[in-house]
C-alpha cells in the first residue's frame, strides 16, 4: 500500500466507525492497525468493538470505497462485493459447524456512518484474541519446541477442521494464526483466501490465493492442476510446513529456498513450466533443507518434526504429504499429522517436565 | 551429439531455458508492505523475520538489506540460521552452493576422486536432487568407472522425471558405452519428447551416428519449420543439415545449416565448422570465438585453417569441457604429435583420456606414437603388440602399419620400417585417405631424416606434394604440415652435422 492509498483508507467511511454502535449493541472503540487488511480490491480495517457486560470482540469493516478508484470500478466494486460475502459465508459456516480451531464470528452486517451510498459500511465481528503469532514471538529466544508443537498441533487441527467441510484456507501465515490468554490456545483466522470445493471461490482465479511467501512452488510458478486436492488442500500442508520451518528458524521456507534457487530460476522471472524448472527447484529445496537440518538438530523431538516438515514441504506436490498413500485421497490428509503432532507435543510436554523437575 | 557438463553449468545453458516462455507478466500479491507496517508498530522480532521473509521472496532486495541489518543488530534474539540467513543476503551470495562438478584436470585426477566423495555423500542427504546423481555420475565416467556412472544416471532419470537436460545427459553417457538404442529410448522416454527440439535434434544425431536415420525426422523437419532462427532448434536444424548432407542432398543441407547458424549453440556452430568443410563452401560460421564454449568450432576451424598451435589450444579446452569424450583427446594427441612435435603433451593428453576410452583403438595408437618418438621403445611395443591388428580393409589399417614403420625405425631396422611406411602409404593412396597419406609421409621422412638419409626424407615430401589433385584450402592445410615438417628435417640436419 502506498501514501496516497493510505491516504485515501483513512479517510474512508470504514476508517470513520470510532464511537459508532452496531444494531446489536456492540460499541465501536478504538482502530487496531495491525488488524487492517486487504479483501479483494478493498481494504479492510480493524477495530476493538466492547458488548453489553464489557467483552472484548473484534471488528472487521469493509472498505468498498476505495473499489471505486480501480479503473474499472463496476467490476472492481462487484468483485469486493463477493470477496465480502464470500468471507461472511465462510466464517459463518465455520461458526455454525462449532470449528474450534477457527476464530469465531459473532456476528456480520451494516453499521451506518452517513447517508451515503458507500456510508453504510460492512463488518464483521469476531471473537477477541491476544495477537497474532508474530506478535508472541518478542523474541526467538523464547519460542520452546513445547511451544511451538503446541502451536503446530492446533493449527493443524484447524486445517482438519476446514478440511473435513472441504475448505482449503490457502493463507496458513504467521500473521494469520492468532494467539489467546490460554497458553496453549491458537486458531486460524483470515478466510478471505479460502477455497471451498466444487464452487468458483473469489480467489480462486489467482495465481496465487494467499500470500507469497507460504504458497508451494507448483502455485508460484503457475502450474495448475485440475485435482482440486493436489491445488488446494497440498498447498495447505504446505503452509504448514513452512510455519514449522518459520517457528523453528525465524524464516519463511520459501525465504530460504528463495536464496538458493540460480539466477533467472525463481517464480517471478521464470517464464516455463513448473516441470521444466523443477530439477532446479528440488536442488534449491535440498540445499534449504540441508541449510536449516542444524536448527532442528536439538534432540530426537525436533528431528521428528524436521522429517515431517520434509514430508509437506515436499516441492512436488505429487509427492508431498503421505507418500506411501501417495495418488489416493489419504496422501493429503491432514489427519496423520494431526496425531504425528499430538505425539511430538506430548512428549515434548513431558520432556520439558523432566526438565523441570531435574 | 548431445553435451554433457556438469549441473552447475546446465544452469546458464540454453536448453535450460523454457522452451515456451510465457509473455505475461507475473503479479505476486505484495505481503511485504503490510507485514513490515505490522513490525514498525509491533516492534517483535517475529514480525521483523515475518518481514525479512516477504522481502526475499517478493524480491525487494533494498527492503531485505536493509531488514537483514536490523536482524544483525538484534541477533540475539535471532536463531542462528536467521542471522545466516541476514548474512547471506547481506553478502548478496547463496548461503551453500549448489551440487557442482568437479573441474577436470588432465594431471591431478585426485580432485575427481574427491568429487565422487562429494558427491556419493551428498547423495545421501539429498537423494531426490537429479543433478547430485548426474554429476555423481559425470565424476565416476572420468575415472572410467562406467557401470557406476550408469547407476548413477539410471537414478537421477527417475528422480527427476526424465528431465530434459538430465535426458540429454544420460543419452551421452549411452552413447558412450555404445548403448545407443539405449540412448534413443531414454530420449523418447521424456517428457513432451515430440515437441521438443533439443530431445528430437539429439535423437536424429544419435542415429546418424549408428549409420541410421531417427524414425522422428518427419515430426523433426516439421518442428524446425515452425521455429527457425531459434537458438532452441539450432542443434535440430544442424542435426537436419547433417541428415540431408548424408543424404546427398547437399542444397537442402546449406539451406538448413544456414538457417540454424541464426542464432547457434557452440554445438551446432562446431557442426557448422564441419558441414562448411563438407560442403567444399566457405565457412558459414562468421566468427566462432563469439559463442561461448564454443571450443570444438574453434579447434576444427583453426585447424581447416593450419594454424596449429591455436587448434591444439581449442582442442584442449574442447577437452576439458568434454573430458569423457575421446574426440578432443583424438584431435589433441594428434595435433600436438605430428604437427607441433611435443610428444610429452601427446602422451599426457592420450593417457587421461584412455582412462574414460579404455579400449579406444585410435587413442592407443596415439600414445604408442608418442612413447615411440620419446624413445620409451619398451611401452611402445608391447603396447603395439596386445593393440588389435585393423582388417585390410579397414581405414586404420594403414595408421597401424604406419605406427609399425615407426617402432621398425626406433627399434633400428630401417628397411622393415621403410617397407611398412610404404605399405601405408600406398593403402592410404588406394583408399583416397589423403591426410593419412600425408602424415605417413610425414613421419616417415621424418625417421629417414633422424638416420641421415635427408635426400630420402626430401623426395618422400615432394613425392606425396606431387601426388593427387587437390583444392586450395586442402592444399593451403597441406602447404603448413610440410613447412612444418621442412623445418624439422632441416633442424634434424643442422643438429646431426654439429
Amino acid at each position: 500500500m502506498n501514501a496516497a492509498q493510505l491516504d485515501d483508507q483513512e479517510k474512508a467511511p470504514a476508517a470513520l466507525l470510532a464511537g459508532l454502535v452496531t444494531d446489536s449493541g456492540w460499541k465501536i472503540a478504538e482502530r487496531v492497525k495491525r488488524l487492517d487488511g486487504q479483501t479483494g480490491s478493498a481494504f479492510s480495517v480493524g477495530y476493538f468493538a466492547v458488548g453489553d457486560e464489557g467483552q472484548i470482540a473484534f471488528l472487521k469493516a469493509l472498505d468498498f470505497s476505495s473499489a471505486l478508484k480501480d479503473e474499472n470500478p463496476v467490476a472492481a466494486l462487484d468483485l469486493a462485493v463477493q470477496a465480502y460475502k464470500y468471507e461472511e459465508e465462510m466464517v459463518m459456516l465455520c461458526s455454525n459447524r462449532k470449528m474450534t480451531r477457527i476464530v469465531r464470528a459473532l456476528e456480520s452486517g451494516y453499521i451506518r456512518v452517513d447517508s451515503t451510498t458507500l456510508g453504510r459500511v460492512p463488518y464483521l465481528l469476531f471473537e477477541p484474541a491476544e495477537g497474532d503469532v508474530r506478535k508472541a514471538i518478542a523474541s526467538f529466544n523464547v519460542v520452546t519446541l513445547e511451544w511451538s508443537l503446541s502451536l503446530l498441533h492446533e493449527v493443524a487441527v484447524g486445517l482438519q477442521q476446514l478440511h473435513q467441510e472441504n475448505i482449503a484456507h490457502q493463507d496458513l501465515k504467521p500473521s494469520n494464526v492468532l494467539t489467546f490468554p490460554e497458553r496453549a490456545l491458537f486458531k486460524l483466522t483470515d478466510l478471505g483466501c479460502s477455497s471451498q470445493r466444487g464452487r468458483n471461490c473469489p480467489r480462486d482465479h489467482k495465481r496465487v490465493a494467499g500470500g507469497w511467501s507460504v504458497a508451494p512452488p507448483e502455485l508460484t510458478y503457475g502450474e495448475v492442476s485440475e485435482d482440486w486436492l493436489v491445488r488446494r488442500v497440498a498447498a495447505d500442508l504446505y503452509a504448514l510446513g513452512s510455519l514449522a520451518v518459520f517457528l523453528v528458524t525465524g524464516a519463511s521456507m520459501n525465504a530460504i529456498v528463495r536464496h538458493h534457487l540460480p539466477e533467472g530460476k525463481d517464480a517471478i522471472s521464470w517464464r516455463g513450466t513448473f516441470r521444466e524448472v523443477l530439477p532446479f527447484v528440488r536442488q534449491a529445496y535440498e540445499d534449504a533443507f540441508e541449510f536449516i537440518s542444524p536448527s532442528f538438530e536439538i534432540g530426537p523431538i525436533a528431528q521428528e518434526l524436521f522429517r515431517i516438515v520434509r514430508e509437506l514441504c515436499e516441492p512436488d506436490p505429487l509427492l508431498r504429504g503421505y507418500r506411501a498413500r501417495a495418488a489416493t485421497y489419504q496422501q493429503y490428509s491432514i489427519q496423520r499429522y494431526v496425531s504425528r503432532l499430538a505425539n511430538l507435543r506430548a512428549q515434548a510436554r513431558y520432556a520439558a517436565r523432566t526438565i523441570l523437575r531435574a | 551429439m548431445p553435451r554433457w557438463r556438469p549441473s552447475d553449468r546446465l544452469q546458464d545453458s540454453p536448453e535450460a531455458r523454457p522452451l515456451r516462455p510465457r509473455n505475461d507478466r507475473v503479479t505476486v500479491a505484495h505481503w511485504f508492505d503490510t507485514a513490515y507496517a505490522d513490525w514498525l508498530q509491533l516492534k517483535s522480532m517475529g514480525a521483523l523475520a515475518d518481514a525479512f521473509s516477504a522481502a526475499i521472496v517478493e524480491d525487494r532486495s533494498k527492503e531485505a538489506s536493509m531488514l537483514a541489518r536490523e536482524i544483525m543488530r538484534q541477533r540475539g534474539q535471532a536463531t542462528p540460521t536467521l542471522q545466516k540467513l541476514a548474512e547471506a543476503v547481506l553478502d548478496k551470495g547463496r548461503p551453500e552452493g549448489g551440487a557442482g562438478g568437479a573441474r577436470p584436470d588432465l594431471k591431478r585426477i585426485e580432485v575427481v576422486r574427491q568429487a565422487i566423495a562429494f558427491f556419493k555423500k551428498k547423495t545421501a542427504i539429498q537423494p531426490r536432487n537429479a543433478f547430485v546423481w548426474h554429476d555423481l555420475s559425470y565424476n565416476y565416467l572420468m575415472l572410467g568407472e562406467a557401470e557406476k556412472a550408469e547407476r548413477a544416471m539410471a537414478t537421477a532419470l527417475a528422480v527427476s522425471g526424465h528431465h530434459r537436460l538430465i535426458t540429454r545427459s544420460a543419452s551421452r553417457l549411452y552413447i558412450h558405452v555404445r548403448q545407443p538404442e539405449k540412448a534413443l529410448s531414454t530420449l523418447t522416454l521424456s517428457r513432451g519428447f515430440i515437441g521438443d527440439p533439443w530431445l528430437l535434434s539429439a535423437h536424429v544425431a544419435i542415429s546418424q551416428g549408428s549409420d541410421k536415420s531417427s524414425k522422428f525426422l518427419k515430426q523433426a523437419s516439421a518442428l524446425f519449420e515452425t521455429q527457425p532462427g531459434r537458438i532452441e532448434s539450432s542443434e535440430l536444424g544442424m542435426a537436419l543439415a547433417t541428415e540431408a548432407f548424408l543424404n546427398g542432398r547437399a542444397k537442402v543441407a546449406k539451406k538448413l545449416a544456414k538457417s540454424a547458424l541464426i542464432d547457434p549453440t557452440e554445438n551446432s556452430l562446431a557442426q557448422g565448422v564441419w558441414i562448411s568443410r563438407k560442403l567444399n563452401i566457405d565457412s558459414m560460421v562468421a566468427d566462432v570465438s563469439a559463442t561461448k564454449d564454443a571450443y570444438e568450432a574453434q579447434a576444427f576451424d583453426a585447424y581447416y585453417r593450419g594454424e596449429w598451435k591455436s587448434s591444439l589450444e581449442s582442442a584442449l579446452a574442447w577437452l576439458r569441457d568434454q573430458p569423457f569424450s575421446s574426440r578432443p583427446a583424438l584431435l589433441a594427441t594428434f595435433m600436438a604429435a605430428t604437427f607441433l612435435r611435443d610428444f610429452a603433451l601427446s602422451e599426457e593428453i592420450a593417457r587421461f583420456s584412455l582412462r574414460t576410452n579404455t579400449d579406444d583403438w585410435m587413442l592407443t595408437n596415439n600414445l604408442i606414437v608418442a612413447l615411440a618418438e620419446q624413445d620409451k621403445l619398451q611401452e611402445a611395443t608391447e603396447l603395439f603388440t596386445n593393440l588389435r591388428v585393423p582388417g585390410t580393409k579397414n581405414r586404420e589399417y594403414a595408421t597401424w602399419l604406419a605406427t609399425g614403420g615407426l617402432i621398425r625405425f626406433r627399434s633400428g631396422d630401417a628397411e622393415g620400417g621403410r617397407a611398412l611406411y610404404g605399405q601405408s602409404i600406398e593403402k592410404s593412396q588406394e583408399s583416397g585417405d589423403r591426410t593419412s597419406e600425408l602424415v605417413g609421409a610425414l613421419y616417415q621422412s621424418l625417421e629417414e631424416a633422424r638416420i641421415g638419409e635427408t635426400e630420402r626424407a626430401a623426395k618422400l615430401l615432394m613425392d606425396v606434394r606431387d601426388h593427387g589433385s587437390l583444392d586450395s584450402r586442402r592444399s593451403k592445410d597441406e602447404s603448413a604440415a610440410l613447412d612444418v615438417l621442412n623445418n624439422e628435417i632441416h633442424s634434424l640436419t643442422v643438429r646431426r652435422r654439429s
